[in-house]
Formats: structure tokens, C-alpha cells, sequence
């Protein structure tokens, strides 16, 4: 069974807020002109926070190459229509906006508002370059990892694709097939690491919280079983490592055939 | 309850945001989940020992060669593989998967680990979307 890849990588830095970065990455396609009605799966090419939708929501990022970023929506622009139809106030969710945005024949026109003024762009609908792909697979923390050969440890799936797990712990977790992010929270054994560090690393956990959990993006393959573990780096073992959460990285230790329907 | 009925009420479900959740409850269920972590470590190794016990006294029990699951160890990757293409599309996932999260009522403290991983792929792209975090 061959994996097609994986990506992984610790994070160990955080981007200022507000970097910007205005130009679409190298190597994306032009963008296509949606066909009536497809702009459901395209979606606006944007993250909107509407945990306080009072103003309109807030528009946290744009996706490269997505349809907001060509029309010239800005980050810090508050999205208040969409095609016509006033949402400040009202929860909404993606689904629901991608919903409004697609109802106008691959058109799109939105309001916002932008320090504080009225803003109206209007313009095509293009394909955000969002593969789909067909059937599923499982992820994993249940099994026994090779923490002596490769010091990889237990792990807990807390988010998959943004969407909490189950508070009890489940045996696997049906994704789709396709790149799939997942946060995860380290379970390595406290008794294979030294005692002062130990407690450097109980005083960064009780300081960062759930911000200490890192992402981990699988390409999962149809009918496969992936197994999540913590690696324990352990030239991460300084102080200074620890404090800044570098002595871990979420992996996938194992992956094998199992049926997904 | 037609089909097209229950998936628009499927759908309609799924897109509700979650309830939200008293201060402290994500310190809670992380002790929960290394209780039980610790509860399994124990039965597993509790297991072990007996399954190894069977062995050692049962001569012939063990056949190395036989009835054992095709697997396949992974190596990760790091830092990320791939050209600039699949960088984007990673950085699409991300932001699905944070639009999900911001859709379902998540704190900032559940979200802050979904954009550390979007401005290191950002930082390792030419160039790349534009962010602000919560």
C-alpha cells in the first residue's frame, strides 16, 4: 500500500497577525469562471469569523487564488451582503454563505464594510482549485506505538477538518479521502523524560493550553487506517525548546489497508 | 422523510454551530483523556504480559510468519514536501478547516494552532494569502 504523500511539519512559529501577503502562490492555475450553480463546492475563497456577526462578519483570510481575494476584498473587511442578501446579525455559517454566493449564475457581488465605509465589489466566481476525491479512510490514536525504536507516543485527535472530536474516545475516525487536518494533543510518557524538564514542560502546557496542540495534514488514501502518534524530539529537551512547544511533532506511524465505506 | 428531506436536514444539522462551553472544560477533558490513556497503557501492557506468558509456556503457539497485517511504517516528512501547488492546496484545507471551526463557535485558543500552521506554510510559499488571527 503506498501512501501518495504526507505532509507534516511541527509548528514551532507563529506569523505575526496581519502579515500580508497580497499575491496568489507560484505554480496556481488561472482561475476558471464557475459554471451556474457550482459555486457551492468552490465556495468565496474565504475565512469569515461570525462569532459576532452584530457589524458583519469579520474577514479573517483569503484564500489564494479564491474568488474574495480576486474581487479585492481586504482582510479587516466586515462582509455585510452577498448578492443582495443583508447578513450582519444573523449566524452564518460557510455553508450557508456559499449558499447566497451561488444562487446568482457564477456571479458574486458583496458588500462590506471597510474602516468603517461602504464597499461594493462585484465579479466572477472562480475555482478555488479544491480537489475532490472520492471515498474514505481512518484515522486513528488506538494501538500500541513504537516508542523505543522510533520514540513515537500516544496522541489524542482533538479537531478534524475544524470540527471537534467526540469528548469520549472513539477506535478510529472516518475522514474523506484527501488532504485532511487534524490538531493533536501529545500523550508522551512524563517517565522517559527527565524530571526538570517534566515540570518546564506541565508549566508551558498550563500557560498555552490548547494552543500547545500542533496540526498534522494527511493525504489520506481510500480504504486506508492511519496511525497518529507524538514524537518526541529529543534534542527539544532544552529549556527554551520546550517553552516555545518544539520538543514534540504530531506523525503518522503506521498506515494499512482497511475498508471504508 | 424523503432522502433529499433527511440529507437537507443532515446538512442543516452539521452547519449549527456548537453550543458553547464552560471555561476550563478543555483543561477537563484533556485530564480525562489521559486518565483513560493511562487506564489502556496499563491493560495493554497487562496483555502483553499475558499473551507473552502463553507463548513462553505453550511451545509452538507463535508463528512468526503467519496471519500477520500487511503494514506499512510511515516516515514523516518534514519540513514540507511538495511544490508551491500543493502548499496552496494544503492552504485551502487550513482554511476549510478554520472556517469550520469559526463556524462551529470555537475559542481562540482552539483555532490559534490551525493558524500557526497556515502562517508556516505561508512562510515557506513565495507567496501566499493574507491573514489576521482572532
Amino acid at each position: 500500500m503506498k501512501i501518495a504523500y504526507l505532509l507534516m511539519w511541527a509548528v514551532l512559529a507563529a506569523t505575526p497577525a496581519g502579515a500580508a501577503i497580497s499575491a496568489p502562490l507560484a505554480g496556481e492555475k488561472a482561475p476558471a469562471p464557475l459554471a451556474a450553480g457550482s459555486m457551492l463546492q468552490a465556495g468565496l475563497g474565504i475565512v469569515v469569523d461570525g462569532r459576532d456577526p452584530e457589524e458583519g462578519l469579520l474577514v479573517r483570510a483569503l484564500t489564494p487564488g479564491g474568488t474574495a481575494e480576486r474581487l479585492g476584498v481586504r482582510v479587516g473587511d466586515r462582509l455585510v451582503a452577498v448578492n443582495g442578501q443583508r447578513i450582519e446579525g444573523v449566524r452564518m455559517t460557510h455553508a450557508m454563505l456559499d449558499s447566497l454566493a451561488a444562487a446568482a449564475d457564477g456571479q458574486v457581488r458583496l458588500e462590506l464594510l471597510r474602516d468603517g465605509q461602504a464597499v461594493s465589489l462585484a465579479g466572477p466566481a472562480v475555482e478555488a482549485g479544491t480537489a475532490v476525491s472520492q471515498g474514505c479512510g481512518w484515522v486513528s490514536t488506538v494501538g500500541v506505538p513504537p516508542r523505543v525504536t522510533r520514540k513515537i507516543f500516544p496522541a489524542a485527535i482533538t479537531q478534524i477538518n475544524g470540527r471537534s472530536t467526540p469528548l469520549e474516545e472513539q477506535n478510529r475516525y472516518r475522514v474523506p479521502a484527501g488532504r485532511n487536518v487534524l490538531v493533536v494533543q501529545e500523550f508522551i510518557d512524563r517517565h522517559r523524560i527527565p524530571t526538570a524538564d517534566v515540570r518546564r514542560i506541565q508549566r508551558m502546557q498550563a500557560r498555552e493550553s490548547a494552543r500547545a496542540y500542533k496540526v498534522l495534514v494527511v493525504d489520506v488514501e481510500p480504504g486506508t487506517r492511519y496511525s497518529i502518534g507524538a514524537e518526541l524530539i529529543e534534542e527539544g529537551l532544552t529549556p527554551e525548546a520546550i517553552r516555545e512547544n518544539a520538543f514534540w511533532q504530531p506523525v503518522v506511524w503506521e498506515s494499512r489497508p482497511e475498508a471504508c465505506r | 422523510m424523503t432522502h433529499e428531506a433527511d440529507q437537507d436536514a443532515r446538512r442543516y444539522l452539521a452547519s449549527l454551530p456548537d453550543p458553547q462551553v464552560p471555561a476550563g472544560l478543555a483543561d477537563r477533558i484533556a485530564s480525562a483523556r489521559a486518565r483513560r490513556l493511562r487506564l489502556r497503557t496499563g491493560g495493554v501492557a497487562a496483555a502483553m504480559l499475558a499473551a507473552l506468558g502463553f507463548v513462553l509456556v505453550v511451545p509452538g503457539s507463535f508463528d512468526a510468519g503467519g496471519g500477520s497485517v500487511p503494514r506499512e511504517a510511515v516516515a514523516p516528512i518534514h519540513p514540507l514536501p511538495g511544490d508551491d501547488g500543493d502548499r496552496l492546496q494544503t492552504v485551502h484545507a487550513i482554511d476549510r478547516a478554520l472556517q469550520a471551526a469559526y463556524d462551529r463557535n470555537a475559542g481562540d485558543d482552539e483555532i490559534e494552532p490551525l493558524w500557526r500552521a497556515r502562517a508556516v506554510l505561508v512562510e515557506h510559499a513565495p507567496t501566499g494569502g493574507r491573514e489576521q488571527r482572532g
